[in-house]
Order: C-alpha cells, then sequence, then structure tokens
C-alpha cells in the first residue's frame, strides 16, 4: 500500500475537503474517497444515523468470507458502480485490470467515485486488507457495522464548535441539564437495547 | 416568594452560571458569552444574598458577621427533612 500520495483531485473529479480520506491500492490506483455514512450502530435495533443506511441492512448479516457466485471476475462499469460489483475487490485483485493502477485510475475508478456506496465500500476495504478472512466488501460492511471497534479502519473524527446562540430561560436550562438548546438530546447511549 | 422557591431560583441561576462558565473555557473571547455570564453571575449573586438575607447563609462564607456566628443556627445536613 502506498504511504502517502499527492492527488491532484481535478483528475478524478473530486471534491475535497479538509480531513477527506482518500484510498488507494496496492498499485497506487484511486480506490474511492470521502466519508462513508455513519454506521455506529451495529444490529439495526437502533435508528440514530442509521436511517435508511442500505450498507448497513444489506451487509451487516453476512458471514465473513461470502463471495456472491456470479460476481466473479466482474470488471464491468456498470456493475461496479454497485455494491454488487464492489464485493469483489479483494477477490479481483489478481485480475489483471486490477493490477495495473493506470487503467484502475482511468476508468473503474472514476465509475466507483459517483457512488456513494461504493465509496463506503472502499473505505472499508482499506482498512480489511491484511485480514483473510475478508474478502467481499459486504463482509467490511459487516465488520463495520459490528460493535468490534479493533476490526474497523482507522478514521478520522471532527466536533463542530459551538457558537453562542439563543440560550434557554434559567428554568428551562434547570430542566433541560442545560442551557444551550443545541445541546439538549436525547441520551441514545448505555449499550444494548 | 416563600423559602423554596427562592432557593430554586438561586439553584436555578447558579446551574446557569456553571453552564456558561463551560462554554467560556473553550470560548474565552466571545463577547456574548461573555455579557451573558455577567448578567446571570450578578443576579446569581443578587438571589443568593437576598436568600441569605432572609433564611440564614448558604454556605459558610455567607455568614453575615454581627455578634455570632450565624452558620450553625440552620439545619446541618442530617437534619433536613425529606
Amino acid at each position: 500500500m502506498a504511504d502517502v500520495q499527492a492527488v491532484n483531485a481535478a483528475d478524478y473529479d473530486i471534491e475535497p475537503y479538509v480531513g477527506m480520506p482518500i484510498y488507494f491500492d496496492d498499485n497506487g490506483a484511486l480506490l474511492g474517497y470521502g466519508r462513508k455514512n455513519s454506521c455506529i450502530v451495529s444490529d439495526g435495533t437502533t435508528a440514530g444515523n442509521n436511517t435508511g443506511n442500505k450498507n448497513c441492512s444489506g451487509g451487516m448479516m453476512e458471514s465473513p468470507g461470502t463471495v456472491r457466485p456470479g460476481n466473479q471476475g466482474m470488471q464491468n462499469n456498470q456493475d461496479m458502480q454497485n455494491n454488487q460489483g464492489m464485493q469483489n475487490n479483494q477477490g479481483n485483485q489478481s485480475n489483471q485490470s486490477m493490477q495495473n493502477g493506470q487503467s484502475m485510475q482511468g476508468t473503474q475508478n472514476n465509475q466507483n467515485m459517483q457512488n456513494a456506496q461504493g465509496m463506503q465500500n472502499n473505505q472499508g476495504n482499506q482498512g480489511m486488507q491484511n485480514n483473510q478472512g475478508m474478502q467481499g466488501n459486504q463482509n467490511v460492511q459487516s465488520i463495520m457495522c459490528s460493535r468490534n471497534f479493533e476490526t474497523w479502519p482507522l478514521a478520522m473524527a471532527y466536533v463542530p464548535w459551538q457558537a453562542f446562540k439563543q440560550t434557554y430561560s434559567p428554568e428551562e436550562g434547570f430542566e433541560a441539564g442545560t442551557i444551550f438548546p443545541e445541546l439538549d438530546l436525547p441520551f441514545l447511549g448505555g449499550g444494548r437495547r | 416568594m416563600n423559602k423554596d422557591e427562592m432557593m430554586r431560583k438561586v439553584q436555578m441561576l447558579s446551574f446557569v452560571v456553571v453552564d456558561v462558565n463551560l462554554f467560556l473555557d473553550t470560548h474565552p473571547n466571545n463577547t456574548a458569552a461573555l455579557n451573558y455570564y455577567e448578567k446571570y453571575r450578578n443576579l446569581y449573586m443578587e438571589a443568593k444574598s437576598q436568600y441569605e438575607k432572609n433564611f440564614g447563609p448558604l454556605t459558610a462564607g455567607g455568614v453575615d458577621i454581627k455578634d455570632k456566628w450565624s452558620w450553625i443556627e440552620t439545619p446541618w445536613p442530617w437534619q433536613w427533612e425529606a
């Protein structure tokens, strides 16, 4: 895996932002970029930011190591745009087009960039490269949807900066436990429910 | 305002002061928050001194020094009624 690469965003039709993770394969070809959707909750029992996250619901039930039949050797750009196609990135590494960084950059990956689903899978893939058992992106998804954070790819975190805005009245604030309405949020922690 | 109401007012204002204190810890130059803090700290100190004038000191530091130590005149924590 390449250590550090300078990327000309224009080459990839990327809209960069500070801290944006970018992922490459062993040959230095761009695999994907950007953040994945929130996938904090493993079992789908708590909504949170998970609502509508198809990756979680679709991927998490599959057992590690599963490679769906029919996807082997999938090279078609169209197919690579969806999850089905992305499942076998690991499996595809031996095929010719995957070994060629140039062609990756020029074709398949640009297609991948158009699709958030694909990007998410790529992000997962990067973290799982050394894991023999994890061959498909669906399985990476299942890892990222688990609570075993040790198996998750490394990531960057940020905390939005609070601005001083309208506060609660002392009465409201005393009841809510904060004078800041933007911090008056439901507590959704506490482990499995 | 009776004793309980006044105590609640002190508690609410005290909480506001603490909460904006925390905000200022990370936003030390925020003018709006500084003004807010000043306003509510004054309200808090006013409410506290009002309470103490009527119902005795809230802390030993609030004892009104005259001829005796009034801190021991109000109930100890284990003497409060539930």
